[in-house]
């Protein structure tokens, strides 16, 4: 007798799980005899539960998670290999909207919040202010000589960038409130302070 | 058409900013997920993804396989999960482990995630690759149909892509044929 080619949709039925306990089987016991469809049934199998599991458990990040991946992309010059570039992660010592209020004045929301973030040698001071709508950053960075550096303010929907001045302070652009990722670039280091919220 | 992994890291090597960006699109749901799945919470799983990214462009002239840079990248995340999850329990961090630091993180490493675990994760990033390149007939029939975790009814599946019910399985079958066509190319 020869052997009965099964249709393909009839085996999505099976591994999907649409098909009746004793109709399934029956086909189950027509696969055994029909290598083409046993090979059939196990990439159905391994697709269909790739995409079920897929759906409940994998995670969508945060779109700033990736907007800072995106952002450690560095072109590199023609005339210098690549090398790595130091990264130091900032940590936070100081925000003025933790620091208890002395007594006897009045209680109220700051107009502007002061940090001071650590990495390493070096020490960056942060004024945020109020400027309209938006928010002005500022701020000098504190240590070894840099001889010079960029600063960037990037969220997933907005970027800000400046030069630093002789002095190693900065004035960025306004921004709209949000959580910002601020890189420093200064010779062969760049600092990063994370999850800077803004406004 | 899209580039290949392999075509995506020789372009970053050669400095293409839209091809690193192409390449961390592409992988950035699969090295957040794995911290996730080894129990990691959002803002560690954040940190794994940026420590994983930042390797690999440190490394990008060294990646040997550039065809496999979703296997090297799944691997890294795995790493990076266990020492940021060993970091949450012990003073101190090897910020530069040895050849035997790494072998010995990779066997503990294997607890926090099993292989098998990583396999089906990569699999999954791999069926979602081979979605976006179908048409988008084929993948909103396949997403309502399978990326859920009951059996849907076709009736339910018809009304939502405006058909009718009876077009729902012949439709069905010709789209997973596309995708398997897609995924033999993958090497699934």
């Amino acid at each position: 007798m020869p052997l009965r080619s099964i249709p393909f949709s009839r085996l999505v039925d099976l591994v999907e799980g649409r098909l009746a306990p004793e109709v399934e089987a029956q086909l189950q016991a027509q696969i055994a005899d029909d290598a083409r469809a046993d090979a059939d049934v196990r990439w159905l199998g391994r697709v269909i539960a790739a995409m079920r599991q897929a759906a409940t458990l994998e995670e969508e990040p945060p779109k700033e998670v990736v907007a800072r991946a995106v952002a450690l992309f560095r072109p590199q010059s023609a005339s210098r290999p690549l090398n790595p570039l130091q990264r130091l992660p900032a940590m936070l010592s100081f925000d003025s909207l933790l620091a208890p209020q002395p007594i006897g004045l009045r209680s109220g929301q700051p107009l502007e919040r002061q940090l001071l973030f650590t990495a390493g040698e070096f020490s960056i001071d942060l004024r945020l202010t109020p400027s309209g709508t938006n928010w002005s950053v500022a701020g000098q960075v504190l240590g070894p000589s840099a001889g010079g550096g960029q600063v960037a303010l990037v969220s997933p929907s907005t970027s800000a960038e400046v030069a630093l001045n002789e002095l190693s302070e900065f004035t960025l652009p306004p921004v709209p409130a949000g959580n910002y990722t601020l890189t420093l670039r200064l010779v062969d280091i760049e600092v990063e302070v994370d999850r800077l919220q803004v406004g | 058409m899209e580039l290949s992994d392999e075509a995506l890291v020789l372009a970053c090597r050669r400095g293409d900013a839209t091809a690193w960006e192409a390449l961390v699109e592409r992988y950035y749901r699969l090295v957040y997920t794995i911290p996730r799945r080894a129990g990691l919470d959002r803002e560690q799983a954040a940190d794994v993804c940026q420590r994983t990214f930042a390797t690999l462009f440190e490394k990008i002239e060294q990646i040997e396989q550039p065809a496999r840079i979703g296997a090297w990248l799944a691997t890294a995340a795995k790493r990076e999960a266990w020492r940021i999850s060993r970091r949450e329990h012990s003073a101190g961090v090897n910020s530069s482990p040895t050849a035997d630091d790494q072998l010995a993180e990779e066997a503990v490493a294997d607890v926090l995630l099993p292989e098998e675990e990583l396999v089906r994760l990569e699999e999954q990033h791999i069926v979602r690759m081979a979605m976006g390149q179908l048409d988008e007939r084929c993948r909103q029939l396949l997403i309502l149909l399978f990326y859920r975790s009951d059996i849907p009814a076709y009736i339910e599946i018809a009304t939502a892509l405006g058909v009718s019910e009876g077009s729902i399985g012949p439709t069905r079958a010709r789209c997973l044929q596309k995708l398997r066509r897609l995924l033999d190319l993958m090497g699934f």
